[in-house]
């Protein structure tokens, strides 16, 4: 069955990743998907409005049934079509997400899909998934090579924490949600890379 | 389970040195939109050109009204073209991004425009070092790719053959690479540290995880294909049921340099070798796995100079570049017997010659 909030976030993200990089991966969709509900969790949203969930696989991925699901109806219908080894939206497919974009019950939900996806004009594809992979609950997961929930509820309750404390180094509220995005991401790469931190002295 | 522990003072250091927020600190959401309209226009003209160690560009959003401008731009600039403008190998480049995205090119740079520029947002690429100027204060961007001219003009390979030839020469070659680097005991590059397979594996690893582009790709180190046969670097199509196996040797000589006792020497007999392992390997995973299409690769890490006696501290061209044209020659053709068995590439690495 159809999940509408995960079907608007493929075309929603397939559309803008296209737009950043040419072409999207399902691989980029979920883990973009999974950032752009983090960015409602910044925000302060419960985790339960989001709409559908999302495990942790065995490889270190974030990964949602319904935007699987989501995809492979986006691949019937012809509003995302194979071009070469990646997908694309297709001329319908703009159509269709520029419709779904007028929902009012979409707008704000673009928002965290917009923050998500112009973290790659500042990474490619490869530094987001390794960001996330140094993510404390999927590295966990991945070295026991299992597949659980994500966000469970003591989970959500430490990234709120986690989400005030990068507000506050913000000390500003940017309607871009891409500025809390990015530098959240830098903050994975660099501490799970144990760069040192002040990065003007290496 | 273990949650994320902030470490706030490397939290704030980061925040106050990203970019994204010291434009939008500095102008509020319009700098930050500004200067992702710069980022935007570098990832379309990145589609068409590249950029490399001696580019000089420079990217730039006005963020005053000055109705002089429009004059200037009329004398100086014309619109960017996307594909035709800048194509190729980019040397020098000076373009505005006004806020609609709208590209120019400006083919010099009127003096009075240059007090303007720099109190807006600016990004610059100069010899392989990236900033932003925001309203005159420079903001360094960290490399986040390493060993990369550049965090943003990135071009990306769906063919892993294609992602591995690029290695071999724009990487390999001069031993960009600062874990490459690190394999060698001395600066002339003439021979490996003791055991580097380490360090050239991961490097591989980290470029292909970086640039590799594909629906449901997965990329991993040292997989086993059965017990007593790990292989050095597997990537997995999970859509497509393909694999990719790549097995990493190298060829030269390594050293202990304090004791200049030579602690390994190997020759194209090695590579060889290599290649029936990795024969070896693929028959193994066939058996395992006989539905799965699989690939083998073999990457050969050449170092090899001539007449190299281990008092040496330098090569000239000749002898250091003897081996650089001379491919391996392998019996038996596994790459040719086998359909599951791709050429193998070699990876002659340069030292720096004296003469």
């Amino acid at each position: 069955m159809i999940n509408p909030a995960a079907y608007f976030d493929v075309l929603s993200l397939g559309e803008r990743i296209s737009r950043a990089i040419k072409s999207f991966s399902r691989q980029e969709a979920h883990l973009l998907g999974y950032a752009a509900c983090l960015l409602s969790l910044y925000e302060g949203k419960p985790v339960a409005d989001w709409g559908y969930e999302f495990v942790a696989t065995g490889h270190g991925l974030p990964f949602s049934e319904e935007m699987s699901t989501s995809i492979d109806i986006a691949l019937n219908l012809q509003y995302v079509r194979a071009e070469g080894t990646l997908l694309t939206v297709t001329e319908d497919g703009l159509t269709e997400i520029s419709n779904l974009r007028e929902l009012e019950a979409n707008r704000e939900r673009d928002r965290y899909l917009e923050g998500a996806a112009d973290c790659l004009l500042v990474f490619n594809p490869g530094s987001v998934r390794e960001a996330f992979s140094y993510d404390s609950t999927i590295s966990f997961l991945r070295s026991g090579n299992r597949t659980e929930w994500l966000l469970t509820a003591p989970i959500v309750e430490r990234l709120y924490i986690n989400f005030e404390q990068l507000r506050r180094a913000l000390t500003y509220e940017p309607r871009d949600l891409s500025v809390p995005m990015v530098s959240w991401l830098k903050y994975l790469i660099q501490s799970g890379r144990n760069v040192p931190y002040d990065h003007t002295e290496n | 389970m273990t949650i994320l522990k902030i470490d706030q003072d490397r939290l704030h250091a980061l925040v106050m040195s990203e970019p994204l927020v010291v434009a939008g600190k500095c102008y509020g959401d319009p700098g930050s939109a500004r200067l992702k309209g710069i980022l935007r226009f570098i990832k379309r003209c990145a589609r068409h050109a590249t950029v490399h160690e001696k580019s000089d560009i420079r990217v730039f959003s006005l963020m005053s009204d000055d109705s002089g401008i429009d004059s200037l731009r009329s004398q100086h600039a014309t619109a960017f073209q996307f594909g035709v403008t800048a194509r190729g190998s980019i040397e020098s480049l000076v373009v505005e991004v006004r806020e609609d995205d709208s590209a120019f090119v400006w083919h010099s740079v009127p003096p009075e425009l240059t007090k303007i520029i720099e109190a807006g947002i600016v990004y610059r690429l100069v010899q392989k070092v990236e900033s932003f100027g925001v309203k005159g204060t420079t903001v360094p961007v960290p490399k986040v790719v390493e060993d990369t001219v550049s965090q943003f003009w990135l071009n990306y390979f769906v063919d892993l053959r294609e992602a591995l030839t690029a290695y071999k020469d724009s990487m390999a070659r001069t031993s960009k690479c600062h874990l490459v680097r690190e394999a060698w005991a001395d600066k002339n590059r003439l021979w490996f540290v003791t055991k580097p397979e380490y360090r050239l594996r991961k490097a591989l690893a980290n470029y292909l995880y970086a640039f590799l582009r594909h629906d449901e790709i997965d990329l991993r180190e040292e997989q086993n294909v059965d017990d007593s046969h790990p292989v050095d670097i597997k990537v997995v199509w999970r859509m497509e049921n393909r694999t990719a196996i790549i097995e990493v040797k190298w060829i030269g000589k390594s050293i202990d340099i304090k004791t200049r006792k030579i602690t390994a020497n190997y020759s194209d007999a090695r590579a060889r070798k290599g290649a029936r392992q990795l024969a070896q390997y693929l028959e193994g995973h066939k058996q395992q796995a006989s539905k799965e299409d699989t690939r083998g690769h073999l990457v050969v890490f050449d170092c090899r100079r001539k007449g190299l006696k281990p008092s040496a501290t330098g090569v000239d061209t000749k002898k250091g570049l003897h081996f650089q044209s001379r491919e391996i020659k392998f019996n038996p053709k596994f790459h040719k017997t086998r359909g599951d068995f791709d050429e193998p590439i070699r990876m002659f690495m340069e030292p720096v010659c004296l003469t």
